[in-house]
């Protein structure tokens, strides 16, 4: 028998359509391979071609990235014409007779700046967490696929035990990103612009505070439930690796003359079963990256445009201002540190997943 | 999650506000205490969530 007919076959019996459906999905946001399916990434890998093109993979980041940094500069510039006027009104101070007046009119342009910054900021909010919810989703819809393919090829007690844990671990990790980690980042940037209308610090300690405590959570959340899948997997490989051996030397050696053919070809099925599972596993893993590229590099422009419009507005206005910019700017980075450690976990799983029941039981 | 949205509203309200009145206040000595009680004021808005958990 042929590997090739073994992979096929099998690829015929399972149900892909949405697994397409979502690929193709994150291809249309930010292309890396032309054109992604299980059995195009399987042809590949077959005749020894690469899956993408790194040289253009890096074209596009270089040209999104660009395009993002010219949308975010129309908000720069708007911040920076307030606080020119800012600085005119500081220096004319002594023109109007009364500080009042001057002041008030900096407190006026504070609040100018302060909407501006948070309806950018609120986008940010919002991206971030429709792309940590489409990654769970991925994961949904990834996980049984893969693990039936795990148990197929032998990991009874990996797929078993692996299912529900990771599936758990997902939930559960995307429902803390979600309604804690992101919105505590959020509200550390409100206290942050709310701390620049006033000349005295009132919340500044309180907003570094949950900033810092956002990337605690995080930190902590990730190490968690990366290391029960770890070590959950590394034990069941084990007794997996028992399972298959036992199978594969009882056809060997009980039944005669044609045990010997039979055990190889089951080690042959399961390998084929092996490279269907790292296909759609680096699918997966491709949809994730794709679907974190967009928004991460959005949200990484308008975090440098931040730190450059504080840069440029310190010389002209206070220091609060200035300084309020500057940690918003540390805000969004923030909220990419967090997107990043999400899409992380979840490729963490998949690759736990990928890497499970392949080659424990030749030891 | 409504009671923390609450929570920061009201901060961002009372900061705002008192910002304000404190811009508009006459230049005379009852100003400085007047700006004590505000920072009183708001030092208790902060800390109240740790105060709703005391009294749980």
């Amino acid at each position: 028998m042929e590997y090739e007919t073994i992979i096929r076959e099998q690829l015929k019996s399972m149900d892909m359509e949405e697994l397409n459906d979502i690929a193709s999905m994150s291809q249309e946001t930010f292309p890396i391979i032309d054109e992604v399916s299980v059995e195009g990434i399987i042809d590949n890998l077959l005749n020894g071609q690469p899956i993408f093109d790194s040289d253009k993979l890096l074209n596009n980041l270089f040209d999104l990235f660009i395009i993002e940094i010219r949308a975010a500069i129309v908000v720069a510039c708007e911040i920076l014409i307030v606080c020119i006027i800012i600085g005119l009104l500081n220096g004319m101070s002594n023109s109007f007779g009364d500080k009042t007046v001057s002041s008030l009119g900096t407190m006026i342009c504070s609040f100018v700046i302060i909407a501006l910054c948070i309806g950018t900021f609120y986008q940010t909010y919002e991206s971030c967490i429709e792309t940590i919810d489409i990654m769970t989703t991925t994961m949904e819809i990834l996980l049984p696929i893969m693990i039936p393919l795990l148990i197929s090829m032998g990991g009874l007690s990996s797929g078993t035990i692996m299912d529900p844990v990771i599936i758990g671990s997902v939930t559960g990790f995307s429902a803390i990103m979600q309604h804690l980690v992101v919105p505590l980042v959020f509200l550390s940037a409100i206290f942050i612009l709310l701390n620049s209308i006033t000349e005295k610090d009132y919340v500044k300690k309180l907003s570094v505070f949950l900033r810092k405590t956002a990337l605690f959570i995080t930190g902590l959340t990730i190490t968690i439930f990366s290391g029960i899948t770890a070590v959950q997997g590394i034990i069941t490989k084990s007794a997996d690796g028992l399972l298959i051996n036992t199978a594969r030397f009882s056809i060997d050696n009980f039944i005669p003359i044609i045990g010997g053919f039979a055990a190889d070809s089951l080690e042959l099925v399961i390998s084929c079963f092996g490279l269907i599972k790292s296909a759609v596993g680096v699918i997966g893993i491709i949809v994730i990256v794709s679907f974190i590229v967009l928004p991460i590099i959005k949200i990484l422009s308008i975090a440098v445009i931040y730190k450059l419009t504080a840069i440029a507005a310190e010389p002209i206005t206070n220091k609060s201002i200035s300084d309020s910019l500057n940690e918003i700017g540390t805000a969004a980075i923030t909220m990419t540190v967090v997107l990043a450690a999400s899409a992380l976990m979840f490729l963490v799983f998949i690759t736990i997943v990928m890497g499970m029941g392949g080659g424990a039981w030749k030891a | 999650m409504e009671g923390l949205k609450e929570w920061v509203s009201s901060l961002f309200i009372i900061i705002m506000s008192l910002t304000f009145i404190e811009i508009l206040l006459p230049n005379n000595s009852i100003a400085k205490y007047v700006r004590f009680i505000f920072s009183l004021m708001i030092m208790v808005t902060v800390l109240y969530p740790v105060i709703l958990l005391i009294n749980e």
